[in-house]
């Protein structure tokens, strides 16, 4: 059953709440209850994620997690006939309830049908980076293919899914109703057991005809209009049917998730959708102009999630992953492009047998300094990747204060294991940097323990305790970042600061263009920072060489005065660019 | 805690693989037989040709009337040239079968045909039983022999005789150990890194190639050769696994059959090496999802160790800092030439 039809609705707010995350290589279960009037993080733990031959069971991973976080929090999870407790009994053993989520990427063959290249099918494709599913064939009335050869295209491809767009609302419906009939036609050409399902998300106005036209060749799913007028693009409401819809397929290709629905009353949410959730949850509660960004490095996809209002922006990319997909990267940048972000001198055909071997041992971790560096590098060009791909068509309010660079982002959440298990903070602070090239002043927050998705899964029964995590130490901050925007030369002052501490004490100095420097301030604690770019320099306070005073946050960083410039520039040779990373690895204490 | 993968590098087991049409076909093969490798045991077509054709527009007639000039029912088979629809009026206007293949709907003065495809033939791919069958898809092959695992494939399939072309496991196989000997053979050595060594093979030609490495940058190459090329132990300079070393060289002279399809983690299947052995007392299925337990062998996957076999000599409790920083679950390993060194319990294949 899919979330929305989940027929169990909480009448008293619980306070123990489980939730478990099905990842692709990890399955992350974390306990939530209430400490001294607030939502705590009790305890998390994860297990490999048992989808895959030889158990192809999901089951006996969740099981094996449940089990090992009940001993990290002293408390029963489980019966003694491996159930879970549900609801927690008067000696404190068991939950309250459980919720969901579902991150495994696997292979969605999918393929999109619109009707003109430049309106439906460039949304539908928009709408498909928004799940986790393989883009098989993009086929089109509009861009002068013969219906036979739609009709091989969408053979060949052998879809499970098939995405339909077309029709503004109230529109013409003739050409897409021929298209539907060459789509019902390569459908009735699949044997029974390997027919695709069929999302609609046209012209609301013919879904009826849709359904009719083809309900003898397999399930019909209607979505609302991803293009309801030439000028307007809403993907919003039909993400959730399409990430439903890959759910539901992949449920079919994957066992052992009975058991864990009927903990949750058939409940489960698409891990992409549950960050989606958490980013809007921080939209609403930041209010401000700037815009909230979540960036999840997975070894299933990497994922980002926008809000500039109320809607949401997600991009879904399990072709970019530190995982199977490793080596794909290669298919969106050229191996120098990955190099370059390297402090020490490793050769071309080394790093490139990296991403291979990585491709072959997903789960293997980096024991090396050297392979700790590429994976880091492959992390930042990962982002770069992504970023690149979903920014331009992220729905802003108001303009970027610098066309080419990303709109202001207050709070910017680093998540994946790459991330939250760095070795130095400094790591994970510099990999975003890099990697999402953030302008003006921000804040960089870490998701420490991988609960984005199972909090977004927690939204739908326990809202208060989904607030109160995020503002807890689960969610560490990196530190305040000011990185203004320009280029200035190499050694000259990029920002003059004054940092006053709680206490009185006062810092000054300035920064140097093409450097990084680190101002000490601890978690939990606030100063108020003057800071004065150049005339070469643009913070987003009123203009280049406009300076402002600011409170900042501690984190685990400091406060980082990113003088390096935007959009970053890095040196054209190898042996420099080594340079400049050591360099900005030692300046940011990584 | 995570989960090592395993690999198997057994002399004797029992082999049972699936042999799948891509698309639903034909099954030739019939339970209990006995087969050959290179024997046919199913057959399909792939990718036909679809042609929409607007009969009533060829014929002239409203569409409603065209239906009664089709000449054959959906599903029917026709031959290039045969007539499928027509003769209308005085000019015996016909609509004819633009190839050989079958009518697949019709009505309303449209017809779709699907010309015959590109035919596509299974073979056995390894000598044993047909032990079972799933009808228009697949058959499963029994057969008991030693089973080598790889990591990496080419997709190829060969059958050959067995031949070492180098030594040891962690010898480069270069041009001048490759001589007319190897003709036809599928060919074992430690690690390939040069395509000039991938193209003296092809020119022989042989037909398999099992390594322990070799550089990504020869994926290309790998790719477009003509013989089955499989890597056990990943890519790079990494030497051949000396437990799948040691065992190939034991068996050199016997038929082999190298398929060096790619590795699928949801199916399980993986490029894998089978020489076909007598039976000889008691041979059982592989072992899955063994876990890992002192003195179990394992391969190291990762630097600083990758591709070096040892046994695990203790299971520390909870985390330790690798060189790296990072912290995770370690195993001991015990290594012949290293001695005892730390690695990370991910960075271990279980070799079974």
């Amino acid at each position: 059953m899919s979330e929305r039809t989940a027929t169990s609705p909480i009448k008293q707010e619980p306070e123990s709440l489980l939730a478990v995350d099905v990842g692709t290589v990890s399955t992350r279960v974390a306990l939530f209850d209430v400490v001294e009037s607030q939502y705590r993080l009790l305890g998390v733990t994860t297990a490999p994620t048992t989808a895959e031959f030889p158990f192809l069971d999901v089951s006996e991973g969740i099981h094996h997690a449940v089990e090992t976080l009940g001993t990290i929090v002293a408390r029963s999870l489980l019966d003694d006939n491996g159930s879970l407790i549900l609801p927690s009994r008067p000696d404190g053993n068991g939950v309250d309830v459980a919720v969901l989520s579902f991150s495994l990427t696997a292979d969605v063959r999918t393929a999109l049908v619109g009707l003109l290249p430049e309106y439906s099918l460039r949304s539908v494709r928009n709408l498909a980076r928004s799940a986790p599913v393989r883009v098989a064939a993009e086929v089109s009335l509009g861009d002068g293919q013969s219906e036979e050869s739609l009709l091989d295209v969408l053979i060949r491809a052998r879809p499970d899914l098939i995405v339909i767009a077309g029709g503004t609302e109230g529109g013409a419906s003739q050409a897409l109703l021929q298209t539907l009939e060459v789509v019902g036609l390569s459908v009735h050409l699949f044997s029974v057991d390997t027919r695709p399902q069929i999302l609609f998300v046209g012209n609301g106005e013919v879904a009826d005809r849709v359904r009719e036209l083809l309900k003898d060749v397999g399930a019909v799913y209607v979505g609302p209009n991803v293009r309801p007028s030439l000028e307007i693009e809403s993907i919003d409401g039909s993400r959730t049917e399409l990430n439903h819809r890959v759910v539901e397929l992949l449920r079919t290709k994957i066992s052992g998730l009975d058991e864990p629905l009927s903990w949750t009353a058939g409940a489960l949410t698409p891990g992409a959708l549950g960050i989606g959730t958490i980013v809007r949850f921080l939209g609403q509660a930041y209010e401000g102009s700037k815009g909230v960004l979540a960036a999840s490095i997975g070894a299933g996809s990497t994922i980002l999630a926008a809000s500039f209002g109320p809607t949401v922006d997600l991009s879904v990319r399990p072709d970019l992953n530190l995982g199977r997909e490793t080596v794909g990267l290669l298919e969106h940048c050229a191996l120098e492009e990955i190099v370059r972000w390297l402090p020490v001198d490793l050769s071309d055909d080394h790093v490139r047998d990296y991403l291979y071997n990585k491709s072959l041992y997903p789960r293997s971790v980096p024991a090396t300094v050297e392979d700790l560096w590429i994976e880091q590098a492959v992390a930042r060009q990962l982002l770069r990747v992504a970023v690149q791909a979903a920014a331009p068509s992220w729905h802003l309010r108001r303009a970027r204060p610098w066309p080419a660079l990303l709109p202001l982002l207050e709070p910017i959440l680093g998540a994946g294991s790459v991330l939250a298990r760095a070795p130095r903070a400094g790591q994970a602070a510099l990999m975003l940097l890099d990697g999402l090239e953030p302008a003006g002043i921000t804040t960089l927050v870490l998701d420490a323990h991988g609960l984005l998705p199972l909090l977004g899964a927690a939204a739908r029964v326990n809202p208060l305790a989904v607030v109160q995590v995020l503002s807890s130490s689960s969610f560490p901050s990196l530190g305040t970042v000011v990185a203004p925007a320009g280029r200035g030369r190499q050694g000259e002052t990029a920002m003059r600061y004054t940092l006053a501490y709680e206490s009185g004490r006062q810092v000054r100095g300035q920064v140097l263009a093409g450097s990084i420097e680190v101002l000490p301030l601890p978690m939990g604690e606030k100063a108020r920072l003057a800071v004065q770019p150049s005339r070469r320099f643009d913070l987003g306070l009123g203009g280049a060489g406009h300076g402002g005073t600011i409170t900042v946050s501690g984190g685990l960083v400091g406060v980082i005065l990113d003088a390096r410039g935007r959009p970053l520039v890095l040196p054209a040779e190898r042996e420099k660019q080594r340079h400049a990373q050591e360099e900005w690895l030692m300046q940011i204490g990584a | 805690m995570d989960l090592p993968t395993q690999t198997h590098v057994a002399p004797l087991v029992i082999v049972r693989r699936r042999r799948a049409l891509p698309l639903p076909g034909t099954i030739t093969a019939r339970l209990n037989q006995k087969v050959q490798a290179g024997d046919l045991i199913g057959r399909t077509t792939l990718y036909p040709k679809h042609f929409l054709i607007d009969v009533a527009h060829h014929l002239g007639v409203p569409p409603k009337k065209a239906d009664q000039y089709f000449r054959y029912k959906a599903g029917d088979a026709v031959s290039h040239g045969d007539i499928l629809a027509g003769p209308v009026g005085w000019m015996r206007k016909v609509v004819r079968a633009p190839m050989g293949g079958r009518v697949i709907v019709q009505g309303e003065g449209r017809l779709v045909f699907e010309a015959v495809g590109e035919p596509f033939e299974l073979r056995a791919g390894l000598p044993g039983v047909v032990v079972g069958m799933e009808a228009e898809r697949s058959v499963t092959i029994e057969t008991i022999g030693a089973l080598v695992e790889a990591v990496w494939g080419n997709g190829r399939e060969e059958v050959g005789v067995l031949r070492m072309a180098t030594p040891s496991a962690d010898t480069e196989l270069t041009p001048e150990a490759i001589d007319i000997g190897l003709r036809s053979t599928i060919v074992v050595a430690g690690r390939v890194t040069r395509p000039d060594v991938l193209q003296a093979l092809a020119n022989l030609p042989v037909r398999g190639l099992m390594v322990g490495s070799m550089p990504a940058a020869l994926v290309p190459a790998a790719r477009e050769a003509h013989f089955a090329l499989a890597l056990t132990d990943g890519f790079g300079m990494r030497p051949m696994n000396s437990a799948a070393f040691e065992l190939l060289a034991t068996n050199v002279g016997r038929d082999a059959s190298l398929n060096a399809q790619p590795l699928n983690a949801w199916l399980g299947s993986r490029p894998e090496l089978v020489i076909p052995l007598p039976a000889v007392g008691t041979a059982d299925v592989p072992a899955e999802g063994v876990a890992p337990v002192v003195g179990r062998r394992v391969r190291i996957i990762r630097a600083p160790y990758a591709g070096k076999v040892g046994t695990i000599a203790s299971m520390p409790h909870g985390m330790v800092a690798l060189p790296s920083g990072l912290l995770a679950a370690c195993l001991e390993v015990e290594l012949t030439e290293e001695g005892m060194v730390l690695v990370p319990l991910a960075n271990v294949d279980i070799l079974e």
